[in-house]
């Protein structure tokens, strides 16, 4: 009798955990399907001269496969994001991740600039990979309400003919842009110009009486670091004169590239944390805030520049197959 | 041939795979009177289409929920209920329709095979 409660406890426990990971409108049916037959089998090697015992019923069970298994089979597929929706939410999910760290950085920039925070790398990165962990959190619990409620729809819109005209162009990464390119170069001759002819005469300039007066914008400690961002800006001076000119980007360009996105991110770090940049104390909220979106972006780049350069380094040309 | 044994696996793969591919047509083409799971096992079993019952039972239930097979309860004995799956008129037309196709497919595959056979010889 003891063995008989046993052998039931088994097929019980068996059922319930097959059923518990089924959808609740399959529950009831398919546990009582799988314990028909179960009890089937079970009464087909009883038939055969097996004892009706606790061994029997185990083996069957273990011939029935992990429940796992079984309720995967009898169930609804067991996906978060299906095929229809991943790409899109690949897409979504880079750009939230990107936006994110973006905002994350410059709340940190802000704060050490304008309120002199200085918080530990160890707490910033600890603070941006928990905002990270939530913010892609939310991007997958959002698709999955999505995928959930449209699953049917989503199924048919994936079975829909498909043309493949509608395939987007494929970019050419490595090709330089020559317009951007010559804005780019424009842009760093007149940084380089400003910064070591004119930054004296930058200002604000009004009339007194029958002369010109002026107010420097920039404090001393601006000064301190002309030579830096000389070298910055003369630096992508020369890399996008010598890209424009071979016409690709390659992965040597691309490493000096990722130098000088890391050398502006130090400088600028540098003064965003040092001392007053405006000679004119309102102005420096200013500088501070521009500073630090300046930091993000110079961040951003150097993710891009990194980005670009294992893409690269991953696309190998393909083997040559020669059928014979 | 001999065949390598970390080979053995795949080729169990592979051959599960094969199985299961063909066996909507077995089981619809055995549906056309009432079968419960295990006598349908049985059924195959003894045709030499020896099936898992993990993949076989949860095969009934979808060939259903696809409105190919329908199915009933009946009582089994005393009191134990029992799930009878018996094939309709949409799945008659489409073990038809599969019966072709699975006939077109063995022919093509047996000159694929025959002719791989011949290229090896060779």
């Amino acid at each position: 009798m003891a063995t008989a409660n046993k052998s039931q406890e088994w097929i019980d426990r068996y059922v319930r955990e097959v059923g518990r990971q089924l959808p609740a409108r399959k529950q009831t049916d398919t546990e009582m399907e799988i314990r028909s037959l179960i009890e089937d089998e079970v009464e087909a090697r009883v038939a055969d001269g097996a004892a009706r015992d606790e061994a029997t019923v185990l083996d069957v069970l273990h011939q029935f496969g992990r429940p796992q298994q079984i309720a995967a089979r009898y169930g609804a597929p067991q996906m978060l994001i299906g095929p229809a929706l991943y790409p899109v939410f690949l897409n979504v999910l880079r750009i939230v991740l990107g936006v994110v760290t973006a905002l994350a950085i410059f709340g940190v920039a802000i704060a050490a600039g304008v309120d002199g925070e200085r918080p530990t790398i160890l707490e910033t990165v600890g603070g941006l990979f928990a905002t990270l962990l939530q913010a892609g959190g939310m991007v997958v619990l959002v698709f999955a309400l999505v995928e959930r409620a449209n699953r049917a729809e989503l199924q048919r819109e994936w079975q829909k003919p498909w043309d493949p005209r509608t395939l987007p162009a494929v970019e050419e990464r490595d090709r330089v842009k020559v317009g951007e390119m010559l804005v780019g170069i424009g842009f760093s001759v007149a940084i380089l110009i400003g910064l070591n002819f004119y930054l004296d005469r930058l200002g604000g300039y009004y009339v007194v009486g029958e002369g010109w007066r002026s107010i420097a914008i920039f404090g001393e400690a601006f000064f301190d670091f002309v030579p830096w961002l000389t070298l910055w800006w003369g630096s992508e001076l020369l890399l996008s004169i010598v890209v424009l000119i071979r016409g690709r980007w390659q992965t040597w360009s691309r490493l000096v590239q990722l130098a000088i996105n890391l050398l502006a991110a130090g400088i600028l770090l540098q003064m965003l944390t040092g001392g007053p940049l405006a000679a004119w104390a309102p102005l420096e909220p200013v500088f501070k805030v521009t500073l630090a979106i300046a930091l993000v972006a110079a961040l951003f780049d150097a993710a891009k520049t990194a980005y670009r350069l294992v893409v690269q380094s991953g696309r190998s040309s393909p083997p040559r197959q020669v059928i014979t | 041939m001999m065949i390598e044994s970390d080979t053995l696996p795949l080729v169990d793969n592979l051959t599960s795979e094969l199985r299961r591919g063909v066996l909507a047509l077995a089981v619809l083409a055995q549906c056309r009177a009432p079968q419960y799971g295990y006598s349908l096992k049985q059924r195959l079993a003894e045709a030499g289409l020896e099936v898992n019952e993990g993949t076989l039972y949860p095969l009934l239930r979808r060939l259903e929920e696809q409105a190919l097979l329908d199915s009933e309860w009946r009582l089994a004995g005393e009191s134990r209920p029992r799930r009878y799956y018996r094939i309709n008129a949409a799945g008659e037309g489409a073990l038809v329709v599969l019966k072709q196709e699975w006939q077109a497919l063995n022919h093509a595959l047996m000159r694929l095979l025959d002719g791989g056979d011949t290229a090896q010889e060779q």
